[in-house]
Parts: C-alpha cells; sequence; structure tokens
C-alpha cells in the first residue's frame, strides 16, 4: 500500500479521560493518525492500554463519565466534503454513525439484542437511515452471502440460533449495510476458535478487496494484525508510541515496546520457543509514570526515560516515541539474524 | 459455502415432529398433567392443614359469642343452628368425599353458612378481588414500567432523584396504613369524599349490567382500594425496573444499536425496553397468581366485597369447605398465570423454548 | 246461582280491596332513620333462616333480630322484672310443674296472620330438632288455647328456664310451619337425634332459605335490602310496636371495630355496640359524641393449670391476688372502661347485691394490694426468694411459668401484660406468649398451658352463670377425658381440709324458683371461690358506646333503670326503640 492515496479520517491530538472512583483516568491521550482510502490501521497493545477507549471516543460513543478533552476528527466524505465529527449534534451524529464510519463491537455474544430477529436489526438500521425494508433486505442479503451465511437462514434467525462464528459475520455484514468508508474492528478474532478466525480474516480480506473501505482494526494479537494490516500502531498508557508501515514495524520495531509485544508473541517462524513475557503490568493512567510511561519495565531504560518524555522521531512514515531506539533497532536484528 | 462455515448451523430445535404420538412429550400435556398433579396435592395439603387449625367450627363460635357478651346458653342455641359439619366423621373419609365431589365440579357447601355453596360464595366475590387488585396490579406494573425506564435511561437527574426517593418511601409503607391515610385524612377530615358512600363494590340499589351507570359506579367503588394498592406496590415496580434497565444499559447491544444511530425511542422500546422487562413480567404473571387471594386489611378498611375478606372470614370462623375453596380457586390462579409467564416469555423472549426436549 | 256466586266474588273482592287499602292507610313509616352498625355477611352467605348459621342470629344479632321477631318478653335488670313484648301473662302454673305463657292476642305478623299459640309451638318444635338447653329444663311444649302454651319442666321448675322462655324470639309458623310439622311427626314416633330421619330432618332444613322474612316486629327486610356496605330494615303496618316506632328504617352499615370508626366519626353511624380501644373512644369524644357506658358481663380472669405445679396450691394463687393492683390493671386493659373487681367472689361486682346476702358480702375477702401477706402466704406454703429474689421452693426450683394470650384482644392483652409485669414484680418468673385468639381456648381446653386469660362472669342475672364461667366451661362443660382444661377437681374440690363437689354446688345454685334459696346457694360458692381463688377475676369490661345524639333523641339519662341492663341480648337500645323512647334528633 503507498501512502498517497486520499486520506478519509484525519484524527490530530485526540485525548481522552474519564472519571473513576480514584481520580480522573487519562485513557487516550494526544493520539494521532491519518487513515487513508482502503488503508487498514491495526492498533496493537495490551489490554487495558487505552485502545477500546480510543474506538468509542472515533465514533463519540464514551460513557457517560467521560470526556473528549482535546484533539480534532476531520473526517472526508467521498464527495470530499470535510466532517468535523467533534462538532455535530447528536442528530447529525447520528445520521454519520454507521453511514459513514461503522463498528464491529468485540465480543459478538452480546452484540446483537437477544430478543428480535437479525431482520429486525437489519431493518432498524436501514429505516434510521432513510432506506427502506426492501433495500435493506437485499443489501443484507447480498452481505450475508458474501460473509459465506447461508442468507434467508441467518436474516430470519435470532441471535441465539446462530453459533460465535456466525454472529461474529453477521456483525460484519451488519457493519457495512450502509457502505462505511470506515469500519472500526474491535478484536474481530477473539473468542472464536483458530478456524472461525481465519474463516472471518479471510472474509474481511475479500470484502476489503470488493468494497474498498477503511479498517481501523483493534487487537492484541499481532499476527492477526500483521496479516491484516497495511500500518501498525503500538499504544501504549493511551498513546500511540510507534506507527509505521507493518513491515517497518515488524521487521524494524523502534520502540521497546513493541519490541516486548513481539518477543511474547508465539512465533512459528524460529525452532526454539522463546517467549518472554512483558514484566510488569500496564501503568496506571490515573497517576502515571513521569518520563516514558514505558520505563518502570523497560529493558533499556535509563535515566533520561525517567526524566524526559521521549520526542517523536519520524523516519518516513514511521514514527516512535523512545529515547533508545536505536538500540531497539539493533536487538530486533540480532533476534532475527539468528 | 466453505468448509469452515459449514460446521456453523443454526442449531436444530423447531424440527420436532408435532404428531399425536408425541402428544405425551409435549408441552400441553406436561402442564396439564403438571397442573392436576399441583391441584391435587395442594388440595389434599390445604385439607388436611385446614383441619388440624385449632378449634372447630363450632367451638370457635361458641368463643367468639361469648366473647362478645352471649351467656353460655345463647351462644349454644347459636352454635346449634345447624352448621354444616359433623365433627365426629373420620377425617379420611370426609376427604374422600370431598375429592368425590371435587372431581364432579362440586365443591360442597360453606359449613358457617350452612347449605349456601362454596361455588356461589366464590362467584360472588371473586370479581370484585379481581377488578381491584388486577387493574391496580395492571396500572402499577405499567406505571412502574415506565418511570422505571425513564429514570434509568436518564439517570442522575432531577426526575430520577425525586422519583427514587418517593419510590422508595411509597415502597416501604404496608397496604393499610395507605388506606387508613385514604380514609381519615382524605375522607374524614378534608372530606374530599363521603366515606360511607365509597363503600362495597357498587352503590346499592343499581341493578347489575352493562349499563354506564352500573359500571361508572363500579369504577368509583374501586377507586380507593385501587389507589391503595398502586401507592403501596407501584414504588417496587419502579426500582426493580430501575435496575433491570440500568443493567441492560451496559449490555453490548445497546452500545451497538447507538453506534447504528438507531433513534432513542427505538433503542428504549425493543433494546432497553423489551430486554430489561424480561425478569419483570416473570414477577408480573406469578403476582397475578395472587392477586386472587385479594388484600384482606385493604378490603376490611373499604368494606369492599372481595375474596379475601371472604377468606380471612372462613379462616377465622375455621369455615373449612369455604377455605378449602377458595385455596384451590387461588392454586389454579397460580397454576394458570404461571403458564401464562412461560406463554408471554416465550414470546418476548426467543431464547425461551416452550417445546424445550 | 252462577249469577249469584259471580256476584259474590265481586263483592268480596271489593270488600277485601277496601280493607286493604284502609290497613295501608292506617299508618305511615315514620320519617326517621336508625343508624347502626352489625358484622352483617353478604350474601350469599346471609340468608333468612333463623335455624342456620349464616342466617338473622348471624347478620342481625342479638341486639337487632328482635327489631324483626320478638320475643315474649323483655327483662329489666333494676328489678329483676320483664316487660310484655308479645306475652299478655305469664308465670308458672299453680303445682309447679309447667310453665305457662299466653300471647296477646292482638298481635299480627307482617304477612297478616296472627300470632298465636302455633308460632310457639313451631318454634320450639325446631328448637327440640336443632338441640336448644331450653330442653334441658323442659319436655313439653303444649297448646292449651289459640294463644296460650304450656312448658312441661323435667324436674323442679326454673327460673333460668323462665328467662330463656320469656327471651326467646318466636319465629313465624307461615315460614317453619312445615319443618315444624315433620319434627312434631319425629318427636310423636320416639325418633332421636341419631336416627337418620332427624338428620335428614336437619339437612333439609339446613338447606332451607325462605325468601321473606315474615316480621313480629315493625320492621323487615329481603335479601335485596343486604348491600355491601349497608343493609336497610324497614318498617312495615302490622306489628303492634309499627304505631310506636320513629324509625321508618333501620339502617345497619358492614363492618367490624376497624371499618365503623370512621363513620361513627363522621355522624354516619349513630350507635355501635363495637369495642372500641380507649384511645378511639376520646376521639368520639373529642367530636363531640356521647359514650353511653353500661355493663358488658364479663372481664379477663387469670387462669391456672391445676395440674401446673405450684398452681394448685391455694396460698400461691391468694398470693397471687393480692400481688396484682386491680385498678391499674383494670386501666391497662381498656381504659375508663375497665373497672378493678371489688368483691373477688366469682360474681360481677353490679351483681352481687342481688346474688348474695349482706352476711356473706361481709365475709369476703377483698385482696387488697398486700406485698407483706403475700410474702407472708408464700412463706407458709414452703416457698423462699432465692438469691435473685426470685420464689422457689424448697429445692430450689423457681416458679417459671408461660402466661399465653390472645394477640386481637387489645383488652385481654393488656390485662396479661400488666399482670405478667406486677407479679414478676414480686418475685415469680413468668414469660408472655401472644397467639391467634383462636388458640388461647384451645389450649386451655387441652390443658396445654400454664397460665392464660380468658373471660369470667356472664350478663346473667342468675348467680351459676357467672360462676360457670369460667369454673365449668373450662373443667367440667368439656369432654374432660380428652379435655381437661383448667384440671381443678371440681367434684372434689379442697376447701377448709375437706372436699366438696362444687361442680354441683353450682349446677344445683339456680334450681327451683326459690329466690332466697338461689341467694343462700350463691352465698357459699361465692365463699368458696373467694377464700380458695380457682381463677383470679382481675376487673370487670364496660361497653362505653358511642351515641350521637345530634342524630338521635331520647337518650334515657343514667339514672334511668333501663340504663343498668348490659350490652347485648337485654340493650336498652332495644326496648327503647320499640316503645318510641328514641327518634331522630330534628
Amino acid at each position: 500500500m503507498t501512502m498517497n492515496q486520499d486520506v478519509v479520517f484525519s484524527v490530530k491530538n485526540l485525548s481522552m479521560s474519564y472519571l473513576a472512583d480514584r481520580g480522573r483516568v487519562r485513557a487516550v491521550n494526544n493520539v494521532s493518525f491519518d487513515l487513508h482510502k482502503g488503508e487498514t490501521l491495526a492498533v496493537i497493545g495490551e489490554s487495558g492500554c487505552g485502545k477500546s477507549s480510543l474506538n468509542l471516543s472515533l465514533i463519540r460513543q464514551i460513557p457517560r463519565t467521560a470526556e473528549i478533552e482535546s484533539g480534532t476528527m476531520d473526517y472526508i466524505t467521498r464527495e470530499g466534503q470535510h466532517i468535523d465529527v467533534l462538532k455535530l449534534s447528536p442528530a447529525r451524529l447520528r445520521k454519520f454513525l454507521w453511514s459513514e464510519v461503522a463498528m464491529v463491537f468485540q465480543g459478538a455474544q452480546n452484540a446483537l439484542n437477544p430478543v428480535i430477529r437479525i431482520a429486525d436489526m437489519v431493518y432498524d438500521t436501514g429505516k434510521a437511515h432513510g432506506i427502506n425494508k426492501a433495500e435493506s433486505k437485499k443489501r443484507a442479503l447480498r452481505l450475508f452471502e458474501q460473509v459465506r451465511l447461508d442468507p434467508m437462514r441467518v436474516f430470519n434467525a435470532y441471535p441465539h440460533e446462530l453459533s460465535g462464528g456466525m454472529r461474529q459475520r453477521v456483525l460484519l455484514a451488519l457493519s457495512l449495510i450502509l457502505r462505511p468508508q470506515v469500519v472500526i474492528m474491535d478484536e474481530p478474532t477473539t473468542g472464536v476458535d483458530i478456524l472461525t478466525q481465519r474463516s472471518i480474516l479471510e472474509v474481511l480480506k475479500e470484502l476489503r478487496m470488493q468494497l474498498n473501505f477503511s479498517i481501523i482494526f483493534i487487537s492484541h494479537d499481532l499476527a492477526v494484525a500483521a496479516e491484516i494490516a497495511d500500518t501498525i500502531a503500538t499504544m501504549y498508557a493511551g498513546e500511540f508510541v510507534e506507527m509505521g508501515p507493518v513491515r517497518q514495524v515488524f521487521y524494524n520495531p523502534r520502540h521497546a515496546y513493541t519490541l516486548s509485544l513481539l518477543n511474547a508473541a508465539p512465533r512459528l517462524s524460529v525452532g526454539e520457543e522463546e517467549l518472554h513475557s512483558i514484566k510488569g503490568s500496564p501503568p496506571d493512567l490515573i497517576d502515571p509514570p513521569s518520563g516514558c510511561k514505558f520505563h518502570e519495565r523497560c529493558n533499556f531504560a535509563t535515566d533520561i526515560c525517567q526524566h524526559t518524555v521521549p520526542p517523536i522521531e519520524r523516519d518516513g512514515a514511521h514514527q516512535v516515541a523512545c529515547h533508545h531506539s536505536d538500540l531497539v533497532r539493533k536487538e530486533r536484528a540480532e533476534v532475527l539474524n539468528k | 459455502m466453505d468448509a469452515i462455515a459449514a460446521g456453523d448451523a443454526i442449531s436444530d430445535e423447531k424440527p420436532v415432529s408435532k404428531n399425536t404420538k408425541n402428544f405425551t412429550k409435549s408441552y400441553t400435556f406436561r402442564v396439564i398433567l403438571q397442573g392436576i398433579i399441583t391441584i391435587w396435592a395442594a388440595t389434599t395439603f390445604t385439607f388436611f392443614l385446614v383441619r388440624l387449625l385449632p378449634g372447630n367450627p363450632v367451638s370457635i363460635r361458641i368463643d367468639q359469642l361469648m366473647q362478645q357478651g352471649y351467656t353460655i346458653e345463647e351462644a349454644r342455641n347459636q352454635a346449634a343452628t345447624l352448621f354444616d359439619f359433623n365433627p365426629d366423621e373420620p377425617m379420611l373419609q370426609q376427604y374422600s368425599t370431598y375429592m368425590v365431589n371435587l372431581v364432579q365440579g362440586n365443591l360442597g357447601t360453606s359449613i358457617t353458612s350452612a347449605g349456601t355453596p362454596v361455588r356461589d360464595q366464590i362467584l360472588r366475590f371473586l370479581p370484585w378481588t379481581l377488578i381491584s387488585v388486577g387493574s391496580a396490579l395492571l396500572i402499577s406494573f405499567s406505571v412502574g414500567i415506565l418511570l422505571g425506564i425513564m429514570i434509568a435511561y436518564w439517570r442522575g437527574g432531577v426526575l430520577d432523584n425525586v422519583i427514587t426517593a418517593l419510590a422508595s418511601i411509597l415502597s416501604g409503607i404496608p397496604d393499610y396504613v395507605y388506606a387508613i391515610l385514604i380514609i381519615l385524612i382524605a375522607g374524614v377530615q378534608l372530606q374530599w369524599f363521603n366515606v360511607g358512600e365509597m363503600r362495597g363494590g357498587v352503590t346499592q340499589g343499581i341493578p347489575a349490567g352493562f349499563t354506564v351507570e352500573y359500571i361508572s359506579s363500579v369504577i368509583k367503588h374501586a377507586l380507593l382500594p385501587v389507589i391503595t394498592y398502586l401507592l403501596a406496590t407501584v414504588g417496587v415496580w419502579i426500582l426493580s425496573m430501575k435496575s433491570s434497565t440500568i443493567s441492560v444499559l451496559g449490555e453490548d447491544y445497546i452500545n451497538v444499536a447507538k453506534a447504528r444511530g438507531l433513534s432513542e425511542g427505538r433503542i428504549l422500546t425493543a433494546y432497553v425496553g423489551r430486554n430489561a422487562m424480561l425478569p419483570l413480567v416473570t414477577r408480573l404473571a406469578i403476582s397475578i397468581g395472587f392477586v386472587l387471594s385479594g388484600s384482606v386489611i385493604v378490603e376490611r378498611f373499604f368494606e369492599y366485597p372481595g375474596l379475601g375478606l371472604q377468606l380471612a372470614r372462613a379462616v377465622g370462623a375455621r369455615d373449612y369447605t369455604t377455605m378449602q375453596g377458595i385455596f384451590l380457586v387461588i392454586t389454579i390462579g397460580v397454576i394458570v398465570s404461571n403458564i401464562l409467564a412461560d406463554l408471554v416469555m416465550g414470546w418476548l423472549d426467543p431464547r425461551v423454548s416452550l417445546e424445550d426436549n | 246461582m252462577k249469577k249469584l256466586s259471580i256476584l259474590l266474588a265481586v263483592f268480596l273482592l271489593v270488600i277485601g280491596a277496601a280493607l286493604t287499602s284502609v290497613a295501608a292507610q292506617q299508618d305511615e313509616a315514620p320519617d326517621g332513620v336508625w343508624l347502626g352498625t352489625w358484622p352483617y355477611r353478604l350474601p350469599p352467605d346471609h340468608h333468612l333462616n333463623a335455624y342456620a348459621d349464616g342466617g338473622p342470629n348471624t347478620n342481625l344479632g342479638n341486639v337487632y333480630r328482635e327489631m324483626v321477631e320478638l320475643a315474649p318478653a323483655f327483662y329489666m335488670w333494676a328489678d329483676n322484672s320483664y316487660e310484655a313484648i308479645l306475652a299478655e301473662s305469664w308465670g308458672f302454673s299453680e303445682d309447679g310443674s309447667a310453665y305457662e305463657l299466653t300471647l296477646r292476642s292482638d298481635a299480627m305478623w307482617s304477612n297478616g296472620d296472627s300470632i298465636n299459640a302455633m308460632d310457639v309451638i313451631t318454634t320450639y318444635a325446631l328448637g327440640r330438632l336443632v338441640g336448644w338447653t331450653q330442653f334441658d329444663f323442659i319436655d313439653t311444649v303444649e297448646m292449651v288455647d289459640e294463644f296460650t302454651v304450656s312448658f312441661g319442666f323435667i324436674d323442679e321448675p326454673s327460673l333460668l328456664a323462665e328467662q330463656l322462655i320469656l327471651r326467646e324470639p318466636l319465629v313465624a309458623t307461615a315460614t317453619y310451619g312445615e319443618f315444624a310439622e315433620q319434627a312434631l311427626a319425629l318427636f310423636d314416633e320416639g325418633l332421636d337425634r341419631e336416627s337418620d330421619e332427624w338428620s335428614d330432618l336437619l339437612v333439609s332444613l339446613r338447606e332451607y332459605r325462605p325468601t321473606e322474612y315474615v316480621a313480629s316486629g315493625p320492621y323487615t327486610y329481603s335479601i335485596s335490602d343486604v348491600g355491601d356496605s349497608f343493609m336497610t330494615l324497614s318498617w312495615h303496618p302490622n306489628s303492634i310496636f309499627s304505631g310506636t316506632v320513629q324509625f321508618g328504617e333501620i339502617k345497619l352499615w358492614a363492618g367490624e371495630t376497624d371499618s365503623t370508626t370512621p363513620l361513627v366519626l363522621s355522624g354516619e353511624i349513630a350507635h355501635s355496640t363495637n369495642v372500641y380501644p380507649p384511645t378511639v373512644v376520646e376521639s368520639y369524644q373529642q367530636q363531640g359524641i356521647e359514650i353511653v357506658t353500661i355493663p358488658r358481663g364479663y372481664g379477663p380472669a387469670m387462669l391456672f393449670n391445676w395440674n401446673v405445679s405450684p398452681w394448685d396450691i391455694q396460698e400461691v394463687r391468694q398470693a397471687v391476688a393480692l400481688v396484682i393492683e386491680r385498678d391499674q390493671n383494670a386501666f391497662l386493659t381498656n381504659g375508663l372502661g375497665a373497672m378493678g373487681t371489688v368483691y373477688m367472689a366469682g360474681i360481677l361486682d353490679g351483681n352481687i347485691g342481688a346474688m348474695l346476702t349482706d352476711d356473706v358480702i361481709e365475709q369476703l375477702d377483698l385482696y387488697e394490694y398486700d406485698l407483706e401477706r403475700a410474702e407472708a402466704l408464700m412463706e407458709e406454703a414452703g416457698f423462699s426468694r432465692n438469691n435473685n429474689g426470685i420464689w422457689a421452693d424448697a429445692d430450689g426450683n423457681t416458679i417459671s411459668s408461660e402466661w399465653i394470650f390472645p394477640a386481637e384482644f387489645a383488652d385481654f392483652a393488656g390485662a396479661s401484660q400488666d399482670a405478667i409485669a406486677q407479679m414478676n414484680e414480686f418475685g415469680f418468673d413468668i414469660s408472655a406468649r401472644a397467639m391467634p385468639w383462636q388458640e388461647v381456648p384451645d389450649n386451655i381446653r387441652n390443658n396445654t398451658f400454664e397460665l392464660s386469660v380468658w373471660s369470667w362472669g356472664a350478663a346473667s342475672p342468675f348467680a351459676s352463670r357467672h360462676f360457670n364461667n369460667p369454673l365449668q366451661r373450662w373443667v367440667t362443660d368439656l369432654d374432660t377425658a380428652t379435655q381437661p382444661g383448667m384440671a381443678i377437681p371440681m367434684e372434689a374440690y379442697p376447701f377448709n381440709g375437706e372436699t366438696v363437689n362444687l361442680d354441683e354446688m353450682i349446677r344445683q345454685m339456680n334450681a327451683g324458683v326459690d329466690v332466697d334459696a338461689h341467694v343462700e346457694r350463691a352465698g357459699e360458692v361465692a365463699l368458696i371461690v373467694n377464700q380458695t381463688m380457682p381463677y383470679i377475676p382481675l376487673n370487670v369490661i364496660l361497653s362505653a358506646e358511642p351515641f350521637n345524639t345530634d342524630v338521635i333523641a331520647g337518650l334515657p339519662s343514667m339514672d334511668d333503670p333501663i340504663m343498668l341492663n348490659p350490652t347485648g341480648r337485654d340493650h336498652f337500645i332495644k326496648l327503647s326503640i320499640l316503645t318510641g323512647v328514641l327518634g331522630p334528633a330534628s
């Protein structure tokens, strides 16, 4: 993928926090990225690093105790019109959602209303955006076929009559029914067995090719991210600590945290099984560590890491915020050379 | 379909054949059988239980009359005036006679109104309880559901704080306190209504029938008991609906629905409301069963001619046959309302299948 | 011939019509409405058969039934005399073998029939069929002439029987004649209660539902007059009292104490015999409603189980009588509507003067509150206080008992709790247990109690009835083989080192017609009861009845002799309504 294509979603300096019992949690901190037409951006990181908060911020469905503190979200329609997402009125936001930016939520078990048929959910979605029943049904059946479901049976089924994998594909189909430019997918393959996971990824790739939409793909599974993404962003403590084209990030990671993630993932390519779990646990976001937020868990950490927030270094499309990016690159190179 | 997808199939639950052969396995058969067994067990249980209560109709009546200042002769003469009761008859024989009659649909005659069929007593008093407690329950349920869902959806607001506080207070006060307050404050002190006129089920002298005059009189007389029941029960419905709604609001499918841009009205009804109501519908159906027993104290304060008052009188006077008849009606009511709960749940919640296994 | 008979028929019709219209115009219903209350039952439980439960006895009670069905006479407690109602004359036959009752010849039923001896025969035929207590005294009921009936005694003549005969309302042959005929036929055949014919007749009598209430009193009603909230008795012109009563209607509100309270307050009930708690009575007075206080005829008594030690010991029971301050107990029973027992003789204080001689009264121990005397009695009985101040026997076993009382009856519960507190203060160890009222008599009957409370005395002019409750009611009136009751040895009662047959003494007390003999026999028993305290008569409850003089005029003053009548069967309002003393306030 080249980076020259048109930008569809440009997020700048987005920060979001919410109120917990102990204080304010800075869940998304100064996140910026440009999503291009047809691009798949995978956001990786441990649980609790702020991936889901980022997601909800992108569609402005944050919890009532949360607040988007700063930033801009510029969305460019197919017609080239710019939409300032953060300034949309509730009614306009309602129209915007799903038709421009749709979302496949985590946890297929609960994402469908258990008491109504899939058909009703299709119709509800259509009706909310001015699409009549016949058209909604036509589109849904076509999509169900594309995600390799038996269209009529699924259309008339209740959620509990479907397996987990089928539900995940229904959600995927449902997210595309209004032909959005952007689909946010939050751990879409979590909680399904490995065969189903494969099948969903295959379907997703096909669909992306046919329909040409952009994806923001949230995952803690690096293998999945590597397979589907064009761009990888590593998220730590609410921040994008590294972002770059998928090959660069995987083969030449420059942030110590990215490296730790890669070392912690099982690799089939390497003969000996050498798994290094990351020591410690994700930082407290109410009272985050000083300097580089990763320094407490970092093998490369030095004094500077404790005191100084690392600046963002850019190398073409690859950007990183780490004091010891060179050391990290070296170490990765050694591992791969083995 | 590829090989992987073929692994997923719509779970097969429907195609159980509905031949008459399978009638014995069918829901209907199961329900009828269970119903009959429950009725038999409950009837047998109450038959012996009521007879184990201390005292018998005759001794209780004599004690009661002497307590009212009758002399022993007067009390005995009155007690001699024909109770439909023979204390010397062996209990098992009474039981078999009763069951044989019951199978033929004969509930027997009242002991303390010798010669009056229990069936007539039930037909006379049951409708009033159904009207008053039944309509109060339905109104209370509807209001509770509506307010509960509203304050849960907009929780934290003024409406939520006021209604939640009010509901907690209301639900903490027993129904008879409302009855007393209504009569003494609204009736006697403020004279908003005439205490005597509002008594009973209908104004005396209006012929029964589907006339405007009769029906409006029935409504007027049911007003005070209904308000009493309403005040005593609506709080609980509001609070349960609120907590049920709050737990549903945390479900993923609500977030998904919002992300899909659905209108708030649609989300509130089909997504929040319908799911939040499920646990309450079961409770409603079970409450309907107990509606039949009415509320003794409320019916006494308003002299409302319901079954509760009749049951209390029958228990107090040890009128075994009347007690059994009323308990039988309550048993049937509970069974029917449970079936109703099953049906309604099956209709509201597709996950509940009546034809399971 | 034909023409003549037609003419005759027309003539008779005209005469008949003229006569009935004259009768109808004779009297118009008075304007007044009596506003009372009675806990009547609703149809279909409510019916007009006086011989089945759910009939007039239940629905009109002993206060209002005589507004519809009159008795031969009304009893005046002040001078122990009878006022004629339906009776013209009455008395024992010269040889004392029978009681003769002659009805007045001008009395009519509401249907126009004359009230005569046949109605008495009907009343008693059915009374015998259902087993009235009158037949403990009499065995024959015979018509002497059209208006006279003779009741033959089994043994000696009895004043108790006289009272029962004169105060029993008569029923109409028009209503019950067929059943009476069948009953009389059974008696003639010599069949008894055990026979199938007898029980078959009882069953058909039980199921009988008269459609019309044929009345001798000035009021009657039909089932359609019975509503959910009130029933109405309406005036008719044929009664001997139709011309004197001032009320055209008697309106009876349904309900008991709880539900009648607001109606008394709002003036819709002018008079009620319900027992209202002292605080409610006070609020009536604040509303300006008169409270008429008349005897009720009983009070709470502390009952002992004589099978439970030490309550079989006379000194211990006497000590109990001495340590309970009875005026306080009375106040906690029913406020000012109760009075501590004074004479402690087993006869209600109000009747002591009529039932005992002055000589006996002087001998009575009044058991005035006296802790020292009580201590002496306890020590005499071999008890002493232990380290905790609790009375214990020589082996150190403390006197610990449980006292059961009815939870629903505020008066009995109040009396119990106060008595327990006072006894514990003296050093007994009594615990209290409340239970549903129906269970208390059952436990007493079955001897499954240690201490309890129930009524003593009776609204009866016969001393034996006062002693009967509770002495025989809870002992020898029971089937003692299965129900020992209080387990008092009534037939061999310990007294002054000997034993007496207390049961027989009480049963014989009012036998015969010699009033002096009654008094003498009552005196003997009173002294035994007074000295041995088989139970403790704690206090006497009065009936504090609201009477709204804004609605009803003519309330007799408290000096009026009729106000000595207790509530219930001889209630003053009964005669006062019939004779027109009570009327609507203008």
